[in-house]
């Protein structure tokens, strides 16, 4: 009885300092890293001066979000992301994120579309902080979207690509990027300069 | 007694098996080799110049700060955990230059790693971040370590004379407290 006294607050420490230490580990890996990836996987038929493909699926906040819905009103740029919880997607919109003011200087929204479910999605998102645009789910039918756009890859996640689309909804810029990589911001911002000259 | 020691040593063996990936208080010899070789553009702004006390030359490297203590933060714009501790790093900022002492003895630096100009620049303003911000866009940090960096991390090191870069520590994520950077700072200077 005496020697349980004893081992129960050994055991109770042991414990409480490996949850201290695994919740430390957590805050900085929860990421998976599925190594490197072959560039791009997909072929794009969409060209620039195109109509984009009209669009409708949900938004992780809520309701159904529309490409047709900023149409005469706001350029577009559909960054489609391979999948949450992996490397460069987790960092690619709170970049954007923090760029409100210069994507809004062009009279531009960002919309974020993934193939993850909205679940997924809102948990990832969260911890991004505060995103000032919508994010879509593109989960069913299964890729529905970035298939349109000609961006689903064989393993059923997207690439990471960019479309601008504005105002009249005719396509002005894409990149299907190298997956492993990260757009640069002034490249896209340089686009959208283009689009109010 | 016998299974009081196998706990302690369990988690112990758990401790060391975890703990040096994620909080590093180094100042080994991976750190001293690999920040040596580092170049970084030199910030265009005269002010930041005149506070890391380089001159007009385009690139700067560590060693070019001899006598200096410098608490250098490896951020990304892109890094969401870095965003979030933006607003305590420049608390930091404000806390070292309240105290002369440690106001005329350690400066501080963000590295923008994988960063471009145009980025580091948005992170700036966003945060109006007062101390100097470099892009290493070419991933010159992340080249020369051996293992991944993760941002953020912070590193204070001493230049000597001679411009020999020593680490007297590292920390990797989030502190989430401005005053635990400055006590951080105060112990590996007074040695302990």
């Amino acid at each position: 009885m005496l020697k349980s006294k004893f081992t129960i607050p050994w055991v109770l420490t042991a414990t409480i300092i490996l949850i201290s230490v695994q919740t430390a580990i957590a805050e900085v890996n929860t990421v998976y890293n599925p190594g490197k990836l072959k560039s791009s996987d997909s072929a794009t038929s969409l060209k620039v001066g195109e109509k984009a493909p009209e669009f409708s699926l949900r938004d992780v906040r809520g309701g159904m979000v529309s490409l047709g819905k900023f149409l005469g009103n706001k350029n577009v740029v559909l960054s489609f992301v391979p999948a949450a919880w992996t490397p460069v997607c987790s960092q690619q919109w709170p970049g954007y994120s923090i760029a409100k003011d210069i994507f809004e200087s062009y009279d531009t929204v960002v919309i974020g579309i993934s193939v993850d479910n909205v679940p997924t999605l809102y948990a990832w998102t969260n911890q991004m902080g505060d995103l000032w645009f919508p994010v879509l789910s593109d989960f069913w039918p299964h890729g529905a979207v970035a298939q349109k756009y000609g961006v689903l890859r064989g393993d059923g996640t997207s690439e990471r690509a960019l479309f601008v689309i504005d105002k009249q909804g005719k396509i002005r810029y894409i990149d299907v990027h190298d997956i492993n990589e990260m757009p640069r911001l002034e490249v896209l911002i340089h686009q959208l300069e283009k689009i109010q000259k | 007694m016998r299974k009081r020691v196998l706990v302690v040593l369990t988690v112990g063996l758990v401790y060391l098996a975890i703990v040096p990936s994620a909080f590093v208080a180094t100042t080994g010899d991976i750190d001293r080799v690999a920040l040596s070789k580092l170049e970084f553009q030199a910030p265009d702004n005269p002010a930041d110049r005149s506070y890391l006390g380089i001159t007009n030359k385009p690139l700067f490297s560590l060693s070019d700060l001899k006598g200096k203590v410098i608490l250098m933060e490896l951020f990304s714009m892109y890094c969401p955990i870095c965003q979030a501790e933006a607003p305590v790093i420049n608390t930091v900022f404000k806390f070292l230059n309240e105290k002369p002492e440690l106001a005329s003895a350690v400066i501080m630096l963000g590295i923008g790693t994988g960063n471009t100009p145009f980025e580091v620049d948005v992170y700036r303003k966003k945060y109006q971040v007062p101390f100097p911000l470099v892009p290493d866009d070419k991933m010159t940090f992340r080249k020369a370590y051996p293992e991944e960096i993760r941002t953020p991390t912070f590193l204070l090191a001493k230049i000597d004379e001679q411009g020999n870069v020593n680490v007297l520590f590292r920390h990797v994520g989030q502190m989430k407290d401005p005053q635990l950077y400055v006590e951080a700072v105060v112990k590996a200077l007074s040695g302990k």
